[in-house]
């Protein structure tokens, strides 16, 4: 009995510790059966095309949703008074080195160069088997451009910066500043590098070509010439990389595309397409007209948006213009002496797409924009026309003495004219032609017409500036009245009017939205940020408040990136303290 | 893996026998009710002490009756009436309760033992057991079963512990059916999880503690030194949580029925302006003048207003909460084996509108010895969780929506109008989730456990025994969403078009945007324990060796596929069950995540004369969840203590009764890192969601980036700690005092470090760095302060008190702002400017200096700047989160078959701690003119307050801090026993009825809601879950 017993319990220990015997280490090795890790990131092209994929998705939302990068606190946009209670953009005392703002930019485009050197790596494996040596050597172009793109930036707006050609996996904790120079010349051989694979135009909608290479090559070689005191030679480079791009573009100068075709084109929401009074600048902007392919000769790289696509699976395909640019009329309330109804407004709940949609007024333009740029010599002008800027709104509330009157901002109660500024047509459409979902219920908030990341009407503004640089004003009026005569301005402009502020202001009037506006000034070097600035942003002249003082030209650099940075020191840019 | 198979035919086996068990049980109990026809008499009887003398005061009970008497001076009682059955009590204080069948005796004569305050009282340790004067660690201990606590009205096991055992922190439920936070001894990780291991009847536990079914459990133990959770190596560093559930008793089994009731109400509700304020507020803040007609209002707010109609949103939202729980247990023991068999219902509505929820438990126990060497057990539990149905949480809109709004539409059919104000979407009906019948939701979690153990007891080696036990967990999360087009209705453009909106119709173009979702979630894990013990004892020396090899496993799986698009079908009347007709449908993840375990534990425990003892263990833990080069760790401990109280010179002291002093010192882990964090992520696909349409033919491109940054070297963060303290009893065990210190060190803390943005685009990245110190002291002084024969008055007093301090950080000496870490001070920092009142017209220098004006905030210039400019340089710690310290006074008043029972518990602040930014309780503009806001004035030139700002002031640097601390009567039972006659002929051995409610007030000068939370209006449109006051009544039936 007792030997049965030692037999049981001898039995049941060496099952149990029978089951205890597999491996430790097998048993703590990670497998992650449902994720991709970078082990097996690269194993196909379409694996490094998707990578080239990331560079325009990362763009195109700093370029088209970012508003910051549009100019916020500039003399451009700002946060209007009643949406930020006096605490908006040009309110620089908010601004330092941990501000979020150019925190966002700054890694933005670090991010975009990682990206960029990651494709890199990726498109130049020997191990990844290509249908084509021009396919791969398109997607090693695209990656230099967008690497190139990044850096041209970061100079632009932080002035020299640590300049780095690989990805590292484990961090590195030591980066230098290069000086602002180096940091465009390695733009610059970027661009160069890239226009080897580039086609002459776009394969397909959305991609990058030879024209907006060189157009960017004018811009980095203009941005480097003005750190090195105007030079000439390389303001003779950034002028014949403007004309390398002319070459092969040409700016629109009748109307043309979707709604331009006399009693034609495709109805929408039971509007129909062509509008009598359009023009040629109007087009520039409609849904269907941005692309090169679509028949548009000056656009030079286009960011692409798509309803379907957007309705599928969500993302930055869609412009939120009409929302966050675009006047708050509904908000706005008569002075008592015009209330005639039991209504406050004069547009009393109307998000229709005359007052501008279902707008917020997050972002609102300064009375530089809606007024100054278009004074005097320069009111007639196509840009600022009655289908491209609407300032005339009539009350559309039908219980009020003044129905279908327009409505000035002298009938208007005064605490409520800070949401009361003329509509563009850029950002919110001219009528429901414009919003592709609101079928689907969209409430004309957004908008998925393609955006433009550059068109051949900037390139003629960087070789004026170039030109103006050079000492040629003849030749910068010139360009700009190429600009101007398309716009059938009365008035051109004479070499004697050529000088920063009027490139400034003829920016302002053609790139209104578009323009990266902080690079611009930033890159123009000196006192002009300040003055240009301090004469005309949101919180300095339209409402006064505590603005701080602009002791800076550049953006400071983020305290994360020099915390963080153990190895060395980052220094920071002059103005931002230590 | 065969083991799994094994115990599932084991667990089954079991199961099947269980009936006939009951069944046995069963008849026995109908034959002691036939021996009970018996005759009555008398006992008469003396009581002493070991030594012989007579005990003066015993009380002697027949048990399950109200009749007792109690000794007189010579220790001698007499009891009439008595039948042979009876069972006599006899307690006195400082001694072990003794029980006496009467049987035939008439003459009893009882010597009672010593019982040193529960010496006895097992603790459960990891892998093992002990008794209380064994222990060298510090516990704390909560009885659940037939105590107050046990009356008190809750959902959540974990609940009895609030305010009860100190060195914990409970939080509180965020909605019915929630488990509230837990943290012993402090925050030690300042990142990783701070979350106490859970055991379960000495297993592991990785399941939701909702899966406990609070009427289950007997006791629960909180383990909170070093040595004593060093059992548990790496998972052990946050402390540990036993829960012992009820087993079986000898004698004859026992159907319990029990059976509450419970009515909730919000508890603080914060004032809100008058509806006349608020109008002056809004027209103040749109620029008007504070009488002005209010021309900001439109559609319903001002049809509304020209009715003089207003709404109380909190009323709306809110309602009576109840609870209803009954549980049904069976349970019985005999010689060899012991069952237990419980089923429970609880339903609860919370005290916010839709917030429901219900649970059915069931469990099932037993135990029995196969022969002399072989016993086994199994145990079975099942539990059915349900949270379905629209919920909001998020009341924040009720609390700012304007008084003037509407509820409902105004055809009168009572349906829900989605915007009150007629415009702004974000300002939107609070109970249009839950009553708009736009929303289907289903919500449910299904667990299933299977625990089987078998313990050998060595024969031909006497004290040596092996134990297996295993344990496996099924979790299964069924979660489907569906939004109907009838969700996405506009906002009113004009009158004419309000109930035109909601017509099927006009809905019929949002049916693109009807979509849902479907989701399962599948939660396996697994426990193998295999333990070694050995213990013998050698004339005074007492050994205890035990040797343990571990491995669990846990491994979750999910799958989620979502669908949008409803146009091309014209409908959306299956909901979620219609997800396949829908034009977009995607499969948008599946995921699998696992994370094993290994652990080797040895331990010698050692007594000498049961007064010296040392515990000394050792741990090797490794874990998959940790980078390549870091798997395995070493987790050492020791403790000792004396008891003083059996060294010779104090053995026959009057006074001390008991006196232990300990101290101990270990190194746990914290694993605080979730599988997979050591490796380098990417998102491509429709999964990484980066899409992009080149060309225009409305199909995309899918991008491909880095996620996230690996590192290869993450290994556990380490604690590092001391205990020392004493136990002492005096005057007989009527003043008990236990009380404990502790210091901890915790290095390696996981650390999202910021990493230059210029290495890959990625600016975090997980890194071992830093240290948190913790020290802190808990102090229980437990008191019996009367006893008579019918009235005893106990109470129990706890203090407990935590600090800690960040000692390193990144290793280059700096503080990092962005978190609020600051080096040398506590975690939870309040970092900014100082606000030292309001800026008044009088006080020119600052306003030209700062560009200020008069009825800002005005702030300290604490750099002391000459030119008075309030700069970042200004910035310093304003105060702590953390709590100062906490207390608890609870209370127990017996008399004769009453029993009273309270608990106060409060949270204090003091020295700049226990304080939280509440901004507005003193701001008024929001970034809504026409929110509501809490009821305070605002600064005017007529009235210059020095507190509460102008009306239109904004600053994002203004963050006026409010002290939290409180005082809250927690819990209040009170319960009657009947032991009338009747009682005992209708066979019912105990019935009981009871009465309890919870925080029924709260004593504090937080303004906005429950300070606990710091519940109040805040940034991220916040507003948490309010506090219940609860009241609730029951009844306990026992057969």
């Amino acid at each position: 009995m007792k030997t049965i017993k030692k037999i049981y319990i001898t039995t049941l220990c060496i099952i149990s510790i029978g089951l205890s015997s597999c491996s430790d280490s097998d048993f703590l090795n990670e497998n992650p059966e449902t994720m991709y890790t970078v082990e097996n990131a690269f194993n196909t092209s379409s694996q490094v095309d998707a990578n080239v994929t990331n560079l325009y998705v990362h763009v195109r939302y700093w370029f088209q949703n970012n508003y910051f990068m549009k100019g916020l606190g500039s003399d451009l946009l700002d946060q209007p008074q009643w949406r930020a209670a006096g605490n908006g953009y040009s309110n620089f005392t908010k601004w330092s080195s941990s501000f979020g703002d150019t925190q966002g930019v700054y890694n933005a485009f670090y991010q975009l160069a990682a990206y960029s050197n990651t494709t890199l790596y990726g498109a130049n494996l020997k191990t990844i088997k290509w249908s084509s040596e021009s396919q791969r050597l398109y997607a090693v172009s695209q990656a230099q451009f967008f690497r190139g793109l990044a850096y041209l930036t970061l100079g632009e707006l932080f002035g020299g910066v640590p300049l780095v050609d690989q990805v590292y996996t484990t961090p590195k904790y030591d980066f230098e500043r290069a000086s602002r120079a180096d940091t465009y010349k390695f733009a610059i051989a970027d661009f160069e590098a890239a226009l080897t694979g580039m086609p002459d135009y776009p394969t397909e909608a959305g991609r990058v070509a030879k024209g907006a290479t060189y157009h960017y090559l004018a811009e980095a070689y203009l941005a480097l010439a003005t750190t090195m005191g105007n030079d000439k030679a390389m303001l003779d480079k950034s002028i014949s990389y403007a004309t390398s791009a002319m070459q092969l573009h040409s700016l629109m100068t009748t109307r043309f595309g979707t709604r331009s075709i006399v009693n034609g084109g495709t109805p929408l929401n039971g509007v129909a397409a062509y509008v009598p009074n359009g023009d040629v600048f109007f087009d520039l902007f409609q849904r269907g007209n941005l692309d090169y392919s679509e028949g548009n000769k000056e656009a030079l790289w286009t960011l692409e948006n798509d309803y379907q696509v957007y309705k599928k699976y969500g993302g930055n395909q869609v412009l939120a213009y009409p929302r966050e640019l675009s006047a708050v009329l509904r908000n706005v309330s008569w002075k008592k002496e015009y209330m005639t109804s039991a209504n406050s407004s004069p547009w009393p709940g109307d998000i229709s797409a005359y007052v501008g949609g279902r707008t917020v007024s997050s972002v609102a333009p300064t009375k530089y924009v809606i007024n100054e740029i278009w004074a005097g010599n320069y009111a007639t002008d196509m840009r600022n026309s009655t289908v491209n800027i609407r300032r005339d709104i009539k009350c559309t509330d039908k219980t009020s003495t003044y129905y279908g009157q327009v409505v000035t901002a002298s009938m208007v109660d005064p605490t409520t004219l800070d949401r009361f500024y003329p509509i563009w047509t850029k950002f919110s459409p001219l009528d429901d032609w414009g919003y592709e979902d609101l079928a689907d219920g969209g409430n004309r908030s957004n908008m998925y017409r393609d955006e433009y990341a550059c068109r051949l009407a900037e390139t003629y503004l960087l070789r004026a500036e170039a030109y103006m640089r050079s000492g040629d004003n003849d030749k910068a009026a010139a360009d700009i009245n190429v600009l101007r005569t398309r716009a059938q301005c009365t008035y051109k402009v004479k070499n004697s009017d050529v000088n920063i502020a009027l490139i400034l202001d003829e920016r302002a009037r053609e790139l209104f939205g578009e323009e990266r506006r902080w690079c611009t000034l930033l890159r123009m070097e000196g006192t002009v940020v300040s003055e240009q600035v301090n004469k005309h942003a949101y919180y300095v002249i339209d409402y006064p408040s505590n603005t701080g003082i602009i002791g800076w030209n550049l953006f400071p650099i983020p305290q994360t990136a020099i915390d963080s940075n153990t190895g060395a020191v980052i220094t920071q840019n002059p103005g931002w303290g230590k | 893996m065969n083991v799994k198979k094994k115990f599932l035919c084991l667990l089954a086996l079991s199961v099947c026998t269980m009936p006939t068990l009951w069944a046995n049980g069963m008849s026995s109990t109908s034959s002691n009710a036939a021996v009970q026809q018996e005759t009555k008499g008398t006992v008469t009887g003396k009581v002493v002490d070991k030594s012989g003398e007579s005990l003066i005061g015993v009380s002697v009970k027949v048990k399950g009756s109200s009749v007792a008497a109690i000794t007189d001076v010579n220790g001698a009682f007499s009891i009439n009436n008595i039948s042979s059955s009876d069972i006599l009590v006899f307690s006195y204080i400082g001694m072990n309760n003794q029980e006496v069948k009467v049987g035939s005796q008439t003459l009893l004569n009882v010597k009672l033992e010593d019982n040193s305050v529960n010496m006895n009282e097992v603790v459960v340790v990891g892998y093992g057991t002990t008794t209380r004067k064994n222990f060298t660690g510090s516990y704390s201990q909560v009885k659940m079963e037939n105590s107050p606590l046990a009356l008190l009205p809750t959902s959540n096991a974990l609940d009895a512990l609030r305010g009860t055992a100190p060195g914990l922190n409970v939080g509180q439920e965020q909605g019915a059916g929630q488990s509230p936070s837990l943290q012993v001894r402090g925050q030690r990780s300042i990142n990783g999880n701070n979350d106490p291991l859970v055991v379960l009847d000495g297993i592991i536990f990785m399941g939701s503690i909702r899966d406990i079914d609070p009427a289950s459990i007997e006791t629960m133990q909180v383990l909170k030194d070093a040595t004593t959770i060093a059992a548990y190596g790496t998972r052990a560093a946050n402390g540990v949580i036993m829960i012992n559930t009820k087993k079986g008793k000898l004698g004859k089994p026992v159907i319990n029925l029990n059976s509450s009731l419970a009515f909730s109400q919000m508890a603080s509700k914060p004032e809100m302006l008058s509806t006349k304020d608020y109008i002056r507020k809004v027209n103040l803040l749109s620029g008007l003048a504070e009488d002005a007609v209010p021309t900001w209002m439109k559609f319903f707010a001002k049809t509304n207003y020209d009715l003089g109609k207003t709404t109380d949103w909190l009323d709306e939202v809110s309602r009576t909460g109840l609870m209803e729980n009954y549980n049904l247990s069976v349970s019985g023991a005999t010689d060899k084996t012991n069952y237990f068999l419980s089923v429970s219902d609880t339903k609860q509505q919370g005290v916010l509108k839709g917030d429901d929820y219900n649970r059915q438990a069931f469990m099932a126990k037993v135990e029995t010895d196969i022969n002399s060497w072989l016993k086994v057990g199994t145990s079975a539990n099942y539990s059915f969780n349900d949270y379905s149905g629209a919920t909001k949480y998020d009341i924040y809109q009720a609390v700012r929506l304007s008084p003037y709004g509407s509820m409902y539409r105004s055809d009168g059919s009572g349906l829900p109008e989605k915007y009150p104000v007629g415009e702004g979407l974000y300002i939107t009906n609070p109970l249009w989730d839950m009553n708009s019948g736009t929303i289907n939701d289903n919500d449910t979690y299904q667990t299933y456990r299977a625990e089987g153990h078998a313990i050998v007891k060595c024969p031909w080696i006497t004290g040596l025994s092996y134990r297996l036990n295993y344990s496996l967990s099924n979790e299964y999360i069924e979660r489907d969403y569906f939004t109907h087009e009838g969700y996405y209705v506009p906002e009113v453009s004009d009158y004419a078009n309000e109930i035109k909106r909601y017509s099927t119709d006009f809905l019929t173009s949002y049916l693109s945007q009807a979509n849902g979702y479907s989701a399962r979630t599948r939660n396996t894990s697994w426990v193998m324990d295999n333990i070694f013990n050995y213990t013998k004892q050698f004339g005074k020396h007492l050994l205890d060796l035990t040797y343990v090899y571990t491995r669990d496993s846990y491994q979750n799986r999910y799958k989620k596929m979502s669908a949008k698009d409803y146009s091309a079908l014209g409908n959306t009347n299956l909901g979620y069950n219609g997800l396949a007709y829908a034009t977009t449908t995607n499969v948008n993840e599946i995921s699998s995540s696992k994370k094993n375990n290994i652990g080797y534990l040895g331990r010698i425990n050692y007594n000498y004369d049961s007064k010296y003892y040392i515990t000394a263990s050792i741990r090797r833990d490794g874990s998959s969840v940790f980078g390549a080069d870091k798997k395995w760790g070493n987790f050492p401990a020791v403790g000792v203590a004396w008891t003083a109280s059996n060294e010779s010179f104090l053995k026959n002291n009057k006074t001390i009764s008991y006196l232990k002093v300990k101290a101990s010192y270990g190194v746990n882990g914290n694993q605080g890192l979730d599988p997979y964090k050591t490796l380098s992520e990417i998102s491509l696909g429709q999964n990484g969601n980066l899409s992009y349409p080149f060309g225009n033919n409305s199909s995309t491109s899918w991008g491909q980036r880095l996620k996230s940054v690996g590192n290869t070297s993450l290994g556990w963060e380490t604690t590092k700690a001391i205990n020392g303290g004493f136990e002492l009893s005096l005057l007989k065990d009527r003043i008990n005092i236990d009380a404990n210190v502790y210091k901890s060190q915790t290095t390696n803390q996981i650390f999202s470090r910021i990493i230059p943005v210029m290495d890959n685009g990625v600016t975090t990245m997980l890194a071992t760095m830093g240290r948190v110190d913790n020290w802190g002291v808990e102090a229980t002084l437990s008191t019996i302060n009367i006893k008579t024969k019918d009235f005893e008055w106990s109470s129990s007093l706890t203090y407990y008190i935590n600090r800690n301090k960040l000692k390193e950080l990144y290793g280059d000496g700096k503080d990092d702002v962005t978190n609020n870490l600051f080096l040398g001070k506590s975690l939870g920092a309040i970092y900014g400017y100082k606000p030292i009142g309001i800026v008044q017209t009088t006080d020119v220098d600052y306003i030209a200096a700062n560009n200020a004006k008069a009825g800002d905030a005005k702030f300290e210039n604490t750099d002391g700047s000459t030119d008075g400019k309030i700069t970042a340089s200004d910035r310093s710690v304003l105060g702590y989160k953390k709590e100062n310290f906490r207390m608890s006074f609870g209370n127990t008043f017996k008399y004769k078959d009453f029993e009273l029972y309270a608990l106060f518990t409060g949270v204090f602040g003091g020295n700049g701690y226990y304080q939280e930014v509440n901004y507005f309780a003193y701001a008024t503009a929001s970034d809504v003119n026409i929110d509501n806001n809490f009821n305070h004035i605002w600064w005017t030139p007529e009235n210059m307050s020095n507190t509460y700002p102008r009306i239109n002031y904004s600053d994002s640097r203004y963050r006026p801090l409010q002290g939290r601390g409180f005082v809250r009567l927690q819990d209040l039972s009170l319960s009657y026993s009947f032991h009338q006659s009747w009682i005992k002929n209708l066979k019912i051995s105990n019935l009981k009825v009871y009465a309890s409610a919870k925080n029924l007030f709260t004593i504090s000068n937080w303004v906005g809601g429950d300070p606990e939370i710091a519940q109040t209006l805040g940034t991220g449109y916040s507003y948490g879950y309010p506090l219940a006051k609860v009241y609730s009544f029951g009844i306990n039936l026992t057969f």
